[in-house]
């Protein structure tokens, strides 16, 4: 089944969406990832399942944005919820 | 096994079965050879290798015409010229002597490559790698910097023939990778881009964007919903399998203007420390633009491909080339990143006459 990264990026002064955030993972010790990005939608919305249990950095670039990196600790089948402000 | 430096299960040596790239002009055809290390395929392990579609067509297999690289009929001047070393593009920037400082770096690095190899049968050097000495000795590997290098003459080949994908999936969420031409209508692929276990399956659309340079599209995009994989991977979801083809539209023969690439099935010897280009479209760098870089083939397994070469999000589906004989042939398709190694998957035989029967079914 594999676990879940459920996010919305945003805006950190207005709040707005971001569209268009380009979304990279990286992953620590012996797992392999699949060389595959994904791209948020129109509410600034992205969806990541079956991954690996694992630490996992979040990398975050947008085209008017400071690049943003967060790191977050994915167990077996679970579903993680994040919110990421760009500035 | 490994036995003096070699790992025995995958030593067979041979003969190399290659199809070529298109230059416009350059149209020799390479004798036709095989390497059989596949050969004794169990009638499962053969199944995994039988294509299926996104459209359900039924499959006319005809593997017995050579194919040909073909540089496009864009004019202009090929900014990848031949290296030294022959292998190679020529990319202004880079160090080549890297490459050689890699054997050395590869001498500190067998434990590891035990390790990769143990992901394919061997359970107590697995069981290693992840007890508490095993993690220790993995964060003490140093990578190296990232010394990828933006590819901006993008309208020459064979950058031209290089694809941005952007992915539409049945779930609606968006993603990005990278493709590479083969042929007029024929870009291939990682698997995990056409196919998507749990995000729907098969994908609802790819726009396929060849030389992309950020935002401009010097060719244009061609949208299509018409894909291939095999079972192996739609079904069985082996790594090994992970493969695919995206055919564009009839009135989108991009390869024909473009060009696109030969490839090959080379045995374990010709691959083993070979030096080999990947160029695709990284996630973590500029939206849209291409990224180049090389290093040597430092394991072989029977269907895949390890190396050291830098790569990130967004480039599944690049193309692992080489350079013989003034043309580009590909011998893997990446698709992972891992800690032991990067990795693509090894075009085998079977490998090889499922894009032959792409290539040739859809001109």
């Amino acid at each position: 089944m594999g676990a879940t990264i459920r996010g919305k990026i945003v805006d950190q002064k207005s709040k707005k969406p971001v569209k268009e955030a380009v979304i990279t993972l990286t992953i620590t010790g012996m797992t392999r990832l699949v060389d595959i990005a994904q791209v948020t939608d129109d509410f600034g919305a992205f969806l990541w399942k079956d991954l690996e249990p694992g630490e996992y950095d979040i990398l975050i670039m947008a085209g008017g944005y400071t690049n943003r990196k967060i790191s977050i600790l994915l167990n077996t089948n679970e579903e993680q919820e994040v919110f990421i402000e760009l500035f | 096994m490994k036995k003096n430096g070699i790992y025995e299960d995958q030593i067979t040596d041979e003969t190399t079965i290659i199809e070529e790239a298109f230059e416009g002009s350059g149209d020799t055809i390479e004798s036709e050879e095989f390497d059989d290390t596949l050969g004794e395929e169990t009638e499962e392990s053969a199944n995994d290798y039988l294509e299926v579609s996104s459209e359900n067509s039924g499959s006319d297999q005809d593997f017995e015409d050579l194919e040909t690289p073909f540089e496009g009929n864009e004019s202009g001047t090929t900014e990848g010229s031949q290296t030294e070393e022959g292998t190679l593009e020529k990319v202004s920037g880079y160090d080549y002597s890297v490459l050689e400082e890699q054997e050395s770096e590869e001498e500190n690095e067998e434990h590891l490559l035990d390790a990769y190899y143990a992901e394919f049968g061997d359970p107590t050097a697995a069981m290693l790698m992840r007890s508490e000495s095993g993690k220790k000795m993995m964060q003490e590997v140093v990578i190296g910097k990232d010394d990828r290098k933006q590819i901006k003459g993008t309208t020459q080949y064979p950058w031209r023939a290089i694809c941005s994908l952007r992915i539409k999936a049945k779930d609606g969420t968006n993603w990005i990778g990278t493709g590479f031409l083969i042929g007029p209508r024929t870009v291939i692929t990682a698997g995990h881009v056409v196919y998507m276990h749990k995000h729907g399956g098969w994908a609802k659309s790819i726009e396929v964007i060849p030389g992309r340079n950020g935002a401009k599209k010097p060719y244009g995009s061609c949208k299509t919903s018409h894909f291939h994989s095999v079972k192996g991977w739609t079904k069985s979801k082996k790594r090994s399998h992970d493969y695919g083809a995206i055919i564009l539209p009839k009135n989108c023969k991009y390869g024909n203007k473009v060009g696109y690439f030969g490839y090959g099935n080379y045995g374990f010897f010709d691959l083993l420390g070979l030096k080999v280009n990947l160029s695709g479209y990284p996630g973590d760098k500029p939206a849209g633009t291409q990224w180049w870089h090389a290093r040597k083939i430092k394991a072989v397994t029977s269907r895949t491909l390890v190396y050291n070469i830098d790569t990130a999000g967004g480039q599944s589906g690049s193309p692992v080339w080489r350079i013989k004989n003034g043309k580009r042939y590909a011998v893997g398709i990446h698709t992972n990143g891992y800690s032991l190694g990067n990795s693509a998957t090894r075009i085998t035989k079977p490998v090889f006459k499922n894009l032959k029967n792409w290539k040739n079914k859809y001109k």
